[in-house]
């Protein structure tokens, strides 16, 4: 009868029962084919039942009612102008409560399988892979752990991974059908997404919130790696846009560890080569260039990154901590948050702190922002360990 | 004012149909231009949104033939955009909004109320008024605008980069919908007050039509729901206008409040569209099934329920924007609790042409048509309501299809079945009924075949307001055979549209044909027992010479076919009409 919460009833019933949710699982299968794509992630089986429960109640009452009306309209057609109804009957309040109670029930039964199943793929995942998403008119670009920034999304097998998602210009929404799932990119806020992709191979990517001109081109792939082979790739491909930098220069880069190094590093680099110097300073990892824009904006000024107190809090260990505020609210400190207190210091000042930082609202751009909590994640627990 | 001038001319014997009439009471332009008659000045909405509706069907049809084949079939993306914007805002605006309680509402509530007009007849005058002008305003949008009719920002306000758009037309259209608002409110106002107050001697609430509920509620929801949308255009003008930047992010604004606020109005909206359109359904089943409606009462309640919830639904809308899981779980219930009104409504219409003695004419066919595609609108409706399925399918085809099954099939199919319904009444003339199904049935298939495949193609993964669903970047990453299927789909969706067209257009032909060559009607020649076919076709001026008399408005007996006139009277009644 129901599909999509009889599949989701443990296996450790009677082999009999086994054996019939298995056939209706199968059969469920075929009918998915008709309107969904193939799944390829965690998400999919559990939107999956959703939708063909409420395929298959949806087809029962259609079916049922246009039945209905189709017998009635010919089994009481009127047969002449002077044809007169079998039945005046206005109302029965109890038949009419009566079918009132079906549509309660499945309703309901649809909202929390519905909601059960959204629960379950929207909670946070231990230990994913992150890769920070940036959507913008009208391309994606996806930022691995160490910084290498790649115009497809790559991903392991059967490993949680969190998206982190932001905007340059307009709202976007990344959409995965093979996975189920879709998520708007809003500018100024970091949307947070966790699956786990369940299948090696390549899906399309789409953008799903209408954006401006090339919206329909704003597609690209996700290409899912077999056990192992991501991390390969991910060093492979780091590597590519620097392997034309000379052997010794190649190796300096993969020891930059503040800000300071990167300036001498680029400084060397331009002046043999100012093109090669422009694609290094790209593959900047995200921490150091944060580190730059600490010294730039002067947030050291009030902000240690060794853990000493002084006019605002110290970055050292800040990143997901539970903040308590003046007003007695609360929030952890994640990429909003560091946002908001960039943007709207005094919206958010921790108790026993003034609230005299200014606001860098129109000084600040979102991709130094990020560059800033990259920083800032960086002094999560020990003293300063950019880059990779 | 125009009642007491009216009163002095109205003939005080029924006169022949068609001499004496709203129609003939007097001639010109300018009588019909600032007319205070609710009858006239429906007919000048009938004609308005009629023409929207076929302006907007020319922009639909760009659409589908965009999309027969992959790449550039007609015009480029920009033009494509703003082809796609329009067509929204056309029909959401000028054509499905004021659609059914502007034209059929303004002509009948007063007439099935037993009233001589509504409430505020010059504010009636006025709301038509606000229409044209907030029309004409958003039309010169035309020359640049494409942001779809969500007009979503930050794109909107167009403080984002890319350059290339054309949004010249943003605060044009804003303008004009927000004119065309007041429009709506006060239609609103004029209804409610109207219901209240002139209802005849024995017209208590429950002996309305539930047309009259139907209107009712959806006067609520424009009094409440419309201004909200006024100042969120007006908002979004000063963003756009001025930087103020309440909706820009750079500016520590935030989009996503913009689309509640436009939510707010944009969901009950839905509901301004389709209570009319279940109070029209309501009419016609019982009378063409000569038929008692079935379960007045929870009709009625259920169309006031489903005002009431409406309200509170719109962060359906937002299921993936990132809002928080709370607030979309508190969503995702109450816009499961609207399908419970809406499915006790099908089940009396069902219940009501049980053993009655159906009539398969256009009008009925429409309703019957009205009930399959609501059925399906409605259930699909349930799937993008219920929060995980919705992560898949939303801004997908999916939705497209779902909202054009409630509103085209909902909305439009309703509205044809009440100008079939109407039509003799309000214009005196009978249409011929073997035309009228033909243009139904290729209405029908047309419509199906449009939108049944999008359902599919929305459930594969092509996202909405793609101008190229099968672009060579696809291709080039592999993915041919989503492509194929995509391509399949679009193509019998665009013959659908063709078919649908060519129906609409037969309807056309059959309606205006009759106006000039049709039959004269009789007062009654469905055998309705409501207050409006009591009066002559066309309708005196104002509507009755004395005052109805008032009972059960689905009182089927009594009603006996009368040869001679080929229509229906009341028993013991004179060959007059107002039963003594």
């Amino acid at each position: 009868m129901e599909p999509g919460t009889a599949w989701a009833v443990p296996k450790a019933v009677a082999p009999g029962v086994t054996n019939m949710l298995q056939s209706t699982h199968s059969l469920c299968t075929t009918l998915a084919s008709f309107w969904v794509p193939p799944r390829a992630s965690s998400h999919a089986a559990e939107i999956d039942h959703s939708l063909l429960f409420l395929y298959v109640v949806s087809l029962f009452f259609f079916a049922l009612i246009i039945a209905l009306m189709v017998y009635f309209a010919v089994r009481y057609r009127r047969r002449g102008p002077e044809d007169q109804a079998r039945s005046q009957t206005s109302h029965s309040t109890v038949l009419e409560l009566v079918w009132a109670i079906p549509p309660i029930v499945i309703v309901l039964v649809a909202f929390y399988v519905g909601l059960m199943g959204f629960l379950r793929i929207s909670s946070a995942k231990a230990n994913a892979v992150e890769v920070k998403v940036r959507a913008y008119q009208w391309a994606w670009e996806f930022e691995y752990p160490n910084g290498y920034k790649d115009a497809q999304l790559h991903l392991p097998v059967d490993e949680p991974v969190k998206l982190v998602l932001t905007s340059d210009d307009v709202i976007h929404s990344l959409f995965i059908p093979a996975f189920r799932l879709k998520r708007d990119v809003v500018p100024g806020r970091y949307n947070k997404l966790w699956f786990t992709a369940t299948k090696v191979g390549e899906y399309p990517l789409l953008c799903s919130e209408y954006c401006g001109t090339r919206h329909s081109r704003m597609i690209t792939k996700v290409v899912v790696h077999g056990r192992g082979e991501y991390e390969a790739w991910l060093t492979e491909a780091s590597k590519a846009p620097l392997e034309a930098l000379p052997g010794p220069m190649y190796e300096k880069w993969k020891q930059l560890r503040t800000a300071e190094d990167m300036d001498a590093f680029l400084a060397e680099l331009r002046q043999s080569d100012a093109a090669m110097a422009d694609s290094a300073a790209k593959l900047e990892p995200p921490t150091i260039t944060g580190e730059r824009l600490y010294r730039r904006f002067g947030c050291y000024q009030c902000h240690s990154t060794d853990g000493s107190r002084q006019t605002g809090p110290s970055f050292q260990g800040l990143w997901n901590r539970q903040r308590v505020f003046r007003d007695g609210g609360e929030q952890r400190a994640d990429e909003d948050y560091i946002r908001r207190s960039i943007m709207d210091p005094g919206g958010q000042v921790v108790e026993t702190y003034q609230g005299v930082m200014p606001t860098y609202k129109g000084r600040v751009t979102d991709r130094q922002i990020d560059a800033l909590v990259s920083f800032i994640r960086s002094l999560e627990s020990t003293q300063s360990q950019p880059g990779q | 004012m125009a009642t007491s001038n009216a009163q002095s001319l109205t003939p005080t014997v029924d006169a022949s149909p068609i001499r004496d009439n709203y129609l003939t009471y007097r001639r010109g332009v300018m009588s019909w231009l600032f007319t205070l008659d609710h009858k006239r000045i429906g007919v000048m909405y009938l004609v308005g949104v009629l023409f929207a509706f076929f302006l907007g069907g020319i922009f639909a049809l760009l659409i589908r033939t965009e999309l027969i084949s992959a790449g550039d079939t007609l015009m480029d993306a920009d033009m494509y955009n703003q082809v796609f914007t329009l067509h929204g805002v056309v029909m959401v605006f000028m054509f499905i909004i004021p659609g059914i309680p502007a034209t059929l509402g303004n002509f009948f509530l007063p007439i099935m109320l037993g009233a001589k007009d509504v409430a505020f007849p010059r504010l009636n005058l006025l709301s038509w008024w606000l229409f044209i002008i907030g029309a004409i305003v958003a039309l010169t949008s035309v020359v640049g605008l494409d942001t779809g009719w969500t007009l979503y920002t930050p794109y909107s306000t167009g403080t984002a980069a890319g350059g290339s758009h054309a949004m010249m037309g943003v605060i044009p259209v804003t303008a004009g919908a927000f004119i065309m608002g007041f429009s709506s409110i006060l239609t609103g106002v004029n209804f409610i007050a109207t219901i209240h107050m002139l209802r005849p001697r024995g017209m208590t609430w429950f002996r309305m039509p539930l047309m009259l509920w139907s209107l009712y509620a959806t006067g609520v929801i424009q009094i409440l729901a419309t201004p909200v949308l006024g100042i969120t255009l007006l908002l979004l003008i000063a963003d756009r206008g001025f930087g103020l930047g309440i909706f820009d992010p750079a500016k520590g604004g935030d989009p996503i409040l913009y689309q509640h606020f436009f939510w707010f109005y944009s969901h009950p909206a839905v509901y301004i569209m389709i209570l009319p359109a279940m109070g029209i359904i309501s009419e016609v089943v019982s009378t063409h099934s000569h038929k008692h409606i079935f379960g007045y009462k929870f009709i009625a309640f259920s169309s006031l329920a489903i005002a009431l919830l409406g309200m509170f639904v719109w962060g359906h809308h937002m299921f993936v924007s990132g809002q928080s899981d709370i607030a979309n779980a508190v969503f995702s219930f109450l816009t499961f609790a609207v399908a419970i009104p809406s499915a006790i409504k099908v089940f009396n219409w069902l219940a009501t042409m049980y053993k009655g003695s159906i009539d398969l004419g256009a009008p009925m066919l429409y309703a019957m048509s009205f009930i399959w595609v609501f059925t399906i609108g409605g259930l699909t409706g349930v799937f993008l309501g219920s929060l995980g399925p919705n992560i898949h399918l939303h801004d997908t085809y999916f939705v497209v299809a779902h909202f054009h099954y409630v509103m085209v099939g909902g909305t439009v199919f309703a509205f044809m079945s009440g100008l079939h319904h109407w039509w003799p009444k309000m214009f005196g003339r009978l249409y011929s009924q073997r035309g009228a199904m033909v243009g139904w049935l290729l209405v029908f298939v047309g419509f199906n075949l449009t939108f049944f495949p999008q359902f599919v193609l929305g459930g594969h993964g092509m996202p909405r307001r793609y101008h190229d669903w099968g672009p060579q970047i696809m291709r080039e990453l592999g993915f041919e055979a989503q492509v194929n299927l995509f391509g399949h789909l679009h193509l019998i969706s665009s013959i659908g549209s063709y078919v649908q067209a060519i129906g609409f257009l037969i309807v056309a032909g059959v309606l205006v044909h009759a106006l000039f060559r049709g039959r004269r009607s009789p007062d009654n020649p469905w055998g309705s027992p409501t207050l409006e076919w009591t009066c002559s076709s066309p309708p005196p001026h104002d509507n009755f010479a004395t005052a109805p008399v008032v009972g059960d408005p689905y009182d089927m007996t009594g009603l006996v076919y009368d040869r001679q006139t080929q229509g229906y009277v009341r028993r013991g009644a004179g060959a007059g009409s107002h039963g003594g």
